[in-house]
């Protein structure tokens, strides 16, 4: 299936997304294509929104996201699109639900596992955990059954439909990432529908070479689409390094409401999918970014 | 010729002061967890100076105790460079859990503001719901402040502004509201702020109030320079100290440091910045 298809089948107006990469193997591609066909009222998660999601606000797409920060990582400098929205109502004002790393995390495991909510030991005190408003309650304190103590809980995060991008697949769906991983794999599973981009498609006997690499099972998988450079800007272990000139530059190619308008248009409302990107990217750049490969790891599973 | 390890250097930087002091907090057998940004550089330095032993832990979730080779500074906690240089790579959830379970010694975070109590605001400037500046957020620094036995501040510019009386909003817990809040509000007794790095000094907290005073001041910076710069009335200690400068060797690793991270847009050259906001 095509990003094309996968976007436009399973992901809907008004519903909650889960974006995998945690700095790594971010779904770039597929938050471009949600930005082609102009959905609206998303609500969005990941543990770090990064420019990702600073371009899900700047497109008017999300008016609610649920992460720990939003940045540009590089320098770091100011995600504007953000800023824009929080504080000056543009393209319109979102709600931001603050998290914190573990908290949004530990939300992810709890829906990752099926049940309502876990104990962390991190966030009362804070703005963070005073502030549920218009995001409901979003952490209380419980007394522990067991011991006494008093702690605080997390719900669990279940969203409507969720996206990743790793590096290989087989058609079935059965996913496989390495490296950093980061709340991927507990994010992922939480999710009600799942699309897999994937660098590479493989035979199902890959997958079962090594089976603990798969984060995602086939059975809960929904569509399958063959991405290769779907997380850039951001790296893919194996196969691509970060574009770090291409992130510090977005910030100030996006500081202005023109220049964002126009940084939209250049990377993302005029080209038509990943393969059209890439040529604008440049065939010099894309070799540069290409990971020399490291193999390593045989191991024995023999019984 | 006297040992690079001896020989005072004379001429640096506040910035390059902060990161060696920041880098002196540190030993040899901590289990650091390694936070971007300038914490970053310093838990590099240390593994390079007086803690070739350091075993450190990544918020993605690597925990590592040797640096690439050759060396290269990470861009980020997320750099793919970690991975085939770690002893452990799983998710976040490893990394944090470890926080939890109480087996990390020293945390250093560099930030944007800290008030009297160590509290840190990286959330918003300004009424929350009309911010005059939105913030990135706190990531897992929120985890780091709470969870960490000895958690070091490093801010880079000593000024009423980043070191205000109290914050618009409280994204990592220091001692809250000073004496027994951190601990009424269910935080191991063993963790907290121990210390605030700035270019000009060092502060530490008053075991009792548990608000900061001014411990020891780096060289050339007066007492009153320092109060003046300052959001609240800062107490002193009875006998404030005199920190030693960097080293020749101290600075020689810093400033090599600082070029692998310019190398790596971790660090910003000044003219490519001159559109940032200050």
């Amino acid at each position: 299936m095509s990003m094309k298809e996968a976007i436009n089948k399973f992901v809907h107006d008004e519903e909650f997304v889960f974006f995998g990469g945690f700095g790594n193997g971010m779904t770039f591609s597929a938050a471009h294509e949600i930005i082609r066909q102009n959905k609206r009222n998303l609500k969005v998660t990941k543990c770090g929104g990064g420019i990702m999601f600073d371009q899900l606000i700047g497109a008017g797409i999300t008016n609610h996201i649920v992460t720990s920060h939003c940045w540009n990582g590089t320098g770091p400098q100011p995600a504007y699109n953000l800023r824009r929205s929080m504080e000056q109502g543009i393209p319109q004002k979102i709600i931001y639900n603050e998290q914190s790393l573990f908290m949004i995390n530990m939300s992810f495991f709890a829906g990752y596992m099926g049940i309502p909510f876990v104990p962390i030991r991190s966030v009362v005190g804070t703005g963070i955990y005073d502030h549920p408003k218009e995001v409901g309650l979003k952490a209380a304190r419980v007394e522990c059954p067991f011991t006494g103590e008093n702690i605080c809980v997390v719900p669990a995060i279940n969203p409507d439909v969720g996206i990743i991008q790793v590096q290989r697949a087989d058609r079935e769906g059965n996913a496989q990432m390495w490296g950093l991983i980061g709340d991927t794999k507990y994010g992922i599973n939480a999710c009600k529908k799942i699309i897999v981009a994937t660098e590479e498609i493989v035979d199902k006997s890959v997958i079962m070479e090594s089976p603990e690499r798969t984060i995602v099972g086939a059975h809960k998988v929904d569509a399958v689409v063959h991405e290769p450079w779907g997380a850039h800007p951001s790296s893919m272990q194996g196969h691509y390094y970060t574009d770090l000139e291409y992130r510090f530059n977005y910030a100030k190619e996006t500081k202005t409401i023109e220049d964002w308008e126009n940084w939209l248009e250049k990377w993302v409302t005029r080209v038509n999918d990943r393969q059209e990107y890439l040529k604008v990217l440049g065939r010099d750049k894309v070799k540069f970014l290409k990971a020399k490969p490291i193999i390593q790891g045989a191991v024995n599973y023999g019984f | 010729m006297a040992s690079k390890d001896k020989e005072f250097c004379t001429e640096y930087t506040g910035f390059e002061m902060m990161l060696v002091s920041g880098c002196r907090q540190i030993k040899n057998d901590d289990i650091v967890f390694n936070a971007f940004h300038w914490p970053f550089l310093a838990v590099h330095m240390a593994k390079l100076l007086h803690c070739p032993d350091l075993f450190a832990v990544l918020e993605v979730g690597q925990f590592q105790d040797e640096l690439p080779q050759p060396i290269k500074m990470p861009y980020s906690i997320s750099d793919p460079v970690l991975v085939p240089n770690s002893l452990f790579v799983g998710d976040s959830i490893d990394a944090l859990s470890i926080l939890q379970r109480g087996e990390i010694t020293i945390a250093l975070l560099s930030t944007s503001m800290v008030d009297r109590y160590g509290n840190c605001n990286t959330t918003v400037v300004g009424p929350y719901e009309k911010p005059i500046y939105r913030l990135p957020g706190g990531g897992g620094a929120t985890e780091i402040a709470a969870m960490a036995k000895r958690l070091v501040w490093l801010i880079d510019d000593h000024t009423k502004r980043r070191l205000p009386e109290k914050l618009d909003f409280i994204t990592d817990p220091g001692y809250l509201e000073g004496f027994d809040s951190r601990i009424k509000a269910g935080y191991p007794s063993d963790t907290g702020p121990e210390v605030i790095v700035t270019p000009f000094c060092i502060m530490r907290f008053d075991p009792v109030s548990k608000e900061a005073y001014l411990d020891a001041l780096h060289q050339n910076i007066t007492i009153d320079q320092v109060k003046e710069n300052t959001g609240w009335d800062l107490k002193v200690a009875e006998k404030v100290k005199r920190i030693d400068p960097p080293t020749l060797k101290e600075i020689e690793i810093c400033r090599q440091t600082m070029k692998d991270a310019i190398d790596q847009y971790f660090i910003l050259k000044p003219e490519w910045t001159t559109y940032l906001d200050k």
